[in-house]
């Protein structure tokens, strides 16, 4: 295949790449049905087949099982995080085609096949790069929506001493925050008041939708108090307390692991301080003995 | 090849490079909502100023020393990562002196609580505050004052502190003065007992990274030292630095060194847990930097 052939191709694969990519950053407001579908659960709906396929492969390595509610949890419409997959995926594989096919071009000992190969890999990497981003934000917004809920039940149980409800209590205490986990809670109890049902149902359906165990528990607690006919506003102190605590526990844990780790790249450091000191001297005497550096 | 064809690779080649440099600079090529929830607009703008000036002036000063173009850019980039990054024992205790006087006008305002009104609490609160907040005590004074409008004066308390504990107390206070409510002053306590066990252990913490941190400057001020020593000591044992293999094992030594520094930092990071209670031009700017990513 001739040079001007191979360099069409090259470019019609990354130009679509870039305005693919582009296209994707541009600013735009959430997709109000994708919204609905995210937080009603629906998946992947409105996945197109292709990306829909190419994940059913993804997820049959049981690497993407959780992602649904991964994406239900951060409000991320699924179309568009299969769009962003298929974009990554074309926009890497084609850096690295384009990067082999320029120095196999370049005459520097490169096979024919390193193109091709490499473009795979990093369609493979870019692929799945946006899972393992999505995977990291819900696992921080897991922990974030645990602080915001110790903090919605220490709301609710003050209001519900100041002699209200339980189900306005617990909507007035989701209105009063920001942030991704008081809009859940405040979706919830608008839900609630929507379908007439109680706010603690609605929260163990949130809980399940976003794999988030504390809620389904509040849930519980409110159901068995109201069940009991026992003061609501007890169980929710302690339901509160014992969420910060345990966030607490988690802090203390995650701080005491990350000290530890340190000491890895502290030793590093010191190694290669060592090598920057040696090195020329060794290599320098290696100079001397052949004689050029005489 | 045609040098058209070449040009266009490059440029295609460096746009993939200027994204992947953009990427691994924290910004957010493909944002997700995650990224732009609870975290209302902070400062920080100055401080990467500085930065940038003091990696400009690392990088000429230390081309100037070595004459090497390498050397300079590695001790730039170290700079940068470095400057104000590192922590230091100052500037934990005027965090954990920041924190603790929180919990001080946590506890005043919840002991005023039990038998005064909210905005009797909180001027009382406001006189008996330590200096770390008095200031941002007395403006909340004067703004319930004025205004008459607790939950929005609440919010921008809140904003001014940027602590998760006070946007627990300004919620509650908010809320109660919108609904009425109970027991408030026990809600605070629990929140004033909850700052107080993670500035210890905040501080705990600090202590028990000091000796990483010590570490990481004894070694970044011996190199130092020993380059600029090797330089005007012995020149000979740098020259290998010049050649070819010289530059790629720099470059290997010299990234290595700062994904060290930077990884030892980063490790050292222990986040505040996320906000949830803020004004709503916080909130405004929140939005538009979600718009614009």
């Amino acid at each position: 295949m001739s040079s001007v052939v191979w360099t069409l191709l090259i470019g019609l694969m990354i130009s679509s790449g870039l305005v693919g990519l582009g296209w994707s950053l541009r600013p735009r407001p959430p997709k109000l049905e994708g919204l609905l579908s995210a937080v009603e659960g629906a998946g992947e709906s409105t996945s197109t087949g292709v990306i829909r396929s190419v994940n059913d492969g993804v997820d049959l390595l049981g690497y993407a099982q959780d992602r649904p509610r991964d994406l239900a949890l951060l409000r991320i419409d699924p179309f568009d995080h299969g769009q962003r997959k298929v974009i990554t995926a074309l926009g890497f594989g084609a850096w690295l085609f384009l990067l082999l096919a320029v120095l196999t071009l370049g005459a520097i000992g490169v096979p024919l096949w390193a193109p091709p190969a490499a473009a795979l890999v990093g369609a493979a990497i870019g692929f799945l790069w946006p899972d393992i981003r999505v995977r990291r934000a819900a696992d921080d917004a897991r922990e974030a929506f645990g602080d915001a809920t110790g903090a919605f039940l220490g709301l609710a149980r003050t209001l519900t001493l100041g002699g209200m409800e339980v189900n306005p209590a617990l909507s007035n205490a989701a209105d009063a925050g920001k942030g991704l986990g008081f809009e859940h809670l405040q979706r919830a109890c608008a839900q609630a008041r929507a379908e007439n049902r109680q706010v603690s149902e609605t929260l163990r359906e949130l809980g399940q939708r976003v794999n988030l165990p504390v809620l389904e528990q509040v849930a519980g607690v409110l159901q068995s108090a109201a069940d009991a006919g026992t003061p609501v506003s007890t169980a929710l102190a302690t339901r509160a307390d014992m969420v910060l605590e345990s966030l607490d526990h988690k802090m203390k844990m995650t701080a005491k692991e990350r000290t530890e780790m340190m000491t890895i790249p502290t030793s590093l450091l010191t190694l290669l301080f060592i090598l920057f000191i040696i090195l020329p001297a060794l290599f320098g005497m290696t100079v001397d003995f052949t004689g050029a550096g005489l | 090849m045609n040098p058209m064809a070449v040009g266009a690779c490059g440029a295609l080649i460096t746009t993939g490079l200027v994204l992947f440099a953009y990427s691994l600079l924290g910004h957010d090529i493909f944002p997700t909502r995650i990224g732009t929830q609870n975290r209302p607009a902070t400062g920080g703008t100055e401080l990467v100023w500085r930065r940038i000036v003091a990696a400009l002036i690392a990088a000429v000063v230390a081309y100037g020393i070595v004459m090497h173009p390498l050397f300079a850019v590695l001790a730039g980039i170290s700079t940068y990562v470095v400057w104000g990054q590192l922590g230091s024992k100052r500037r934990t205790e005027a965090a954990l002196a920041k924190d603790n006087a929180a919990v001080v006008w946590m506890e005043t305002l919840a002991g005023s609580l039990a038998h005064s009104p909210i905005t009797t609490a909180i001027s009382a609160a406001a006189k008996y505050a330590e200096p770390e907040m008095k200031a941002a005590a007395l403006r909340l004074q004067r703004n319930v004052e004025q205004s008459g409008d607790i939950p929005a004066s609440m919010a921008l308390f809140a904003d001014e502190m940027e602590s998760r504990y006070i946007d627990s107390v300004a919620a509650v206070l908010a809320l109660t003065s919108q609904y009425g409510g109970a027991q408030v002053g026990e809600l605070i306590r629990a929140e004033a007992a909850a700052a107080r066990r993670r500035s210890a252990a905040i501080a705990e913490i600090a202590q028990e990274q000091s000796n990483d941190r010590i570490s990481v400057r004894q070694v970044l001020g011996v190199t130092i030292v020993m380059t600029v020593g090797l330089r005007f000591m012995s020149q000979s044992s740098l020259e290998w630095y010049d050649t070819a293999a010289g530059y790629l094992t720099l470059l290997v030594i010299g990234s290595a060194f700062i994904g060290c520094i930077w990884y030892v930092i980063d490790l050292a990071k222990t986040p505040p847990p996320p906000r949830f209670f803020f004004s709503d031009t916080a909130a405004t700017v929140t939005d538009k930097e979600q718009v614009s990513s």
